[in-house]
């Protein structure tokens, strides 16, 4: 219920020098630490929450909010201009993205990046302010089968993300699927596929395989590219300086309005993965990626364009409001980010609960207006990181090469402080070279890495659930058979649009 | 001239390299002499930074040095369910230097494992900082709403009723159903907000979590049935929650332990939980404890340590019934 009361109370409570100066340093902080790969939003979170223990709520607010929305466009910033995702949010960047830096046009990618982040970040955080509590009663019709078969309905996508040949996507999806079985079961809590090895009984994490799978991968292909070429030292030095001073055009807002159609696909996409607890905004990148692929194939997404970048981040940006309803409405966590806000919030006192729209309405109000102007400072400070990172983007390629591979290895190896990242980072860089040399898409390889431990997990609780009885389990509730029909029906589209595609021969190579 | 040039390389690198061994030996002086602590304390988390064990490595390093007279340098270990920063743990000197911060999930990923790197008991405790305790909760107008109603229930409908929750959770109800001579459903899930969300969704009869997590949805929500733990809630509006110990059950209680390499001499040992228990009743700390919404239960070492054998004997058990 609206309090009028309570919303003066909350621009009191925002409209203070502190609130706009933290949320600029927790932006400032939050692209910086984003931009780093292995370093997350989580991460820059944990080591800023000392800081807010002596603040005041709205103050410690700004800091976190500013500081995880500035993490969600930094890493797209490496992603472009490294192919090295400074987050797992923007490993879907990488695609479009860096092809765009090759050719020159980093600064427009990266300003398109966070045009499309901030857009869809907006939108979705006035859905979360108009709908909150109704939305998060939906999310919880959400069971384990009903997650199931959202994950299989996901799948559909790896068609649209295999490029010309089918066979080849479906054995990198393979690929994806037997890496996430690796590690603990998710039900009987027994270590499998490890090979004996202890430290793989975790499973393997996602930031080493996906800064070996893009990043290593990608170096290893141009470092031998440059081996073969003569004369590179000579090259270094003249272009060096040059290179750094060298920037390409920006955005315009022609090309920004060109990519409505992503931006909106991203939007539904990213608020739809945002508010289910438990999927992430790098499950709502891949999906708004996938997605926009099939809806606009003349568009050649995949093949470095804007519409690319649009769509990747204005899914994981979208997520970010949506992940707060869960917290909001019932005190659950949507996310690991949620969940740290959610700590931020009790240490203030405040526990996340349904009572807290009752008992602390300005303090959700002052949240909402954070919300929203922590966009608006993400969209001015990072205007500014973007166009040094792109600078750096620039630099020639003997000197790039070495450089990226070694921010990567760092990378690996900053995530965790655990050697064992930097091996799996470096193994998957030579997996992800072969599978270049092969003409194997990498991106099936991620999805399906992403989403196959969420379909195993919600299966086998669904079967238990229903006591072994698998039409109980798994088509029980009309939601179920709803999501079955339009899995089937997506299929057949898929099916339909690739058919005519490979007929016009309109399908690129590989992503 | 290029053979030059690599000399003077070769040579540099040498030098370099002297210098630097010289520095690290430096660093790595004995400190034997010197009265325990003389030199920074390096506290090892063995769960990934933002976390509840990771929140409260960081509250408690924010007074370390007015207790310790040294100050705490807080490393954040993760992986393989937090046997990693265990063994890395272990690697260092067994001089008090370094200590470690887990919880029970180490302790339950290695009595899985066939052939476990390390065993449970290669730490020495020094104290338990906190101990969550798993409460079971149900929706308030259903027939298991109260422990007399789940216990007739489950009787009448042998493995109908289902219990979600994390791993650890689950194994506290174990315990006790399996106590009681009740058969349930165990539910297992990675998180406990994904447990919590398909219970109030209405996808399982009942879920187990942390104190701190039900009184988020109790009265509103949920009612609380039983405490699995032997520690009581004295919480308003929790008076009346029956806990193991009420029901004459041996209840399990999932501690925050702080431990050192097992070959640590004792007197550190005493001296580390001593300064732990005068800084857990500073009043900073106590003050963010209790606005994470989490206890501080301290046991000193020797009743920690003699809890945690007792622990890892009856996880083994539990373990089993999963």
């Amino acid at each position: 219920m609206f309090q009028p009361e309570a919303l003066k109370e909350a621009f009191q409570l925002f409209f203070t020098p502190e609130v706009f100066l933290w949320m600029a340093i927790g932006v400032t902080v939050g692209v910086g630490v984003g931009a780093i790969p292995g370093l997350s939003a989580a991460t820059g979170i944990a080591i800023m929450l000392p800081l807010t223990f002596t603040m005041p709520v709205a103050p410690a607010l700004g800091l976190l909010i500013g500081l995880y929305k500035g993490a969600v466009y930094g890493g797209s910033i490496s992603a472009i201009s490294f192919a090295t995702p400074g987050t797992s949010e923007a490993a879907a960047t990488v695609y479009d993205g860096y092809k765009l830096m090759k050719r020159g046009h980093g600064r427009k990618a990266v300003e398109m990046a966070l045009a499309s982040s901030v857009t869809a970040d907006t939108a979705s955080d006035l859905v979360t302010i108009c709908v909150a509590p109704p939305l998060a009663m939906v999310a919880l019709k959400f069971g384990p089968a009903e997650r199931f078969w959202l994950v299989v309905l996901a799948f559909t996508l790896i068609g649209a993300l295999s490029g010309k040949h089918i066979v080849k996507g479906l054995l990198s999806a393979s690929l994806g699927i037997f890496l996430a079985t690796i590690g603990t079961d998710p039900v009987s809590a027994v270590p499998r596929m490890t090979f004996g090895v202890y430290w793989l009984a975790g499973g393997i994490p996602f930031i080493p395989l996906m800064i070996g799978i893009f990043a290593l991968s990608t170096m290893l292909e141009e470092g031998i590219k440059l081996l073969k070429e003569s004369g590179v030292v000579e090259k270094v030095k003249v272009n060096i300086v040059k290179g750094f001073f060298k920037e390409g055009a920006g955005l315009t807002m022609k090309e920004y309005l060109r990519c409505w159609k992503e931006m909106l696909i991203g939007f539904f996409v990213g608020s739809f993965v945002g508010f289910l607890p438990g999927l992430g905004s790098t499950v709502g990148a891949f999906l708004s990626y996938g997605v926009a692929r099939q809806v606009s194939p003349d568009k050649k997404i995949g093949e470095g364009v804007l519409e690319g970048v649009a769509a990747a981040e204005a899914g994981n940006n979208a997520t970010v409001g949506p992940t707060l309803i869960p917290l909001l409405a019932f005190g659950i966590p949507g996310s690991i980010s949620a969940a740290l806000i959610g700590g931020a919030l009790m240490l203030q006192g405040i526990t996340p609960s349904p009572r807290l729209f009752k008992l602390y309405p300005e303090i959700v109000y002052a949240l909402f207006m954070i919300l929203i102007a922590a966009n608006a400072f993400n969209f001015g400070i990072g205007r500014i990181f973007g166009r040094l990172y792109t600078r750096l983007g620039l630099l020639p390629k003997p000197l790039l090469v070495p450089l990226i591979f070694v921010m990567a290895t760092i990378g690996s190896f900053a995530y965790r402080g655990n050697h064992y990242d930097v091996i799996l980072a470096l193994v998957f860089g030579l997996v992800g070279y072969g599978m270049r040399v092969f003409g194997i898409p990498s991106a099936p390889l991620v999805i399906s890495f992403l989403i196959a431990p969420m379909m195993e997990a919600n299966m086998r609780r669904a079967l238990i659930i229903s006591h072994g009885n698998w039409i109980q389990a798994l088509l029980g509730s009309p939601l179920s058979i709803g999501l079955v029909v339009a899995t089937a029906i997506l299929t057949f589209l898929s099916l339909k649009l690739k058919a005519s595609e490979i007929a016009r021969g309109g399908i690129e190579k590989v992503v | 001239m290029k053979t030059r040039f690599i000399k003077v390389i070769i040579l540099s690198a040498v030098i370099f390299l002297l210098i630097g061994n010289g520095l690290v030996f430096a660093g790595e002086a004995p400190v034997e002499d010197a009265e325990y602590p003389a030199k920074m304390i390096t506290y090892i988390c063995v769960f990934a930074a933002g976390g509840g064990t990771d929140r409260w490595s960081r509250i408690m390093s924010s007074a370390a040095v007015d207790h310790f007279g040294q100050a705490w340098h807080v490393v954040n270990i993760p992986g393989a369910d937090g046997i990693v920063g265990w063994r890395e743990g272990l690697k260092k000197p067994a001089d008090g230097y370094t200590v470690i911060q887990g919880s029970t999930t180490p302790v339950i990923a290695l009595l899985k494992e066939e052939k476990p790197p390390i065993s449970p008991f290669d730490i020495k405790i020094v104290c338990y900082v906190s101990a969550f305790r798993a409460v079971l909760v149900a929706k308030p107008d259903a027939p298991w709403s109260t422990w007399e109603g789940l216990v007739a229930y489950a009787r009448q409908n042998p493995g109908k009723l289902t219990v979600g929750g994390t791993t650890s959770h689950v194994m506290g109800q174990a315990n006790i159903f399996d106590q009681a001579g009740i058969e349930v459903t165990l539910v297992p899930y990675d998180s406990t907000a994904d447990g919590i969300a398909d219970f109030l969704g209405g996808h399982i009869d009942t879920a187990s979590a942390t104190f701190s997590t039900v009184q988020t949805i109790v009265p509103e929500e949920a009612v609380a049935v039983i405490n699995t733990s032997e520690i009581p809630i004295t919480a308003k509006g929790f008076e009346n929650v029956p806990s193991a110990k009420d029901l004459g059950f041996d209840g399990m209680a999932f501690p925050r332990w702080v431990g050192v390499h097992p070959d640590t001499p004792d007197e550190i040992v005493v001296f580390f939980s001593e300064k732990m228990d005068s800084l857990l009743q500073d009043d900073a700390v106590k003050k963010f404890i209790k606005k994470l919404g989490e206890e501080i239960i301290f046991l000193p070492y020797d009743e920690a340590q003699e809890a945690y054998r007792k622990l890892v004997e009856g996880m083994k058990r539990a373990i089993r019934l999963l």
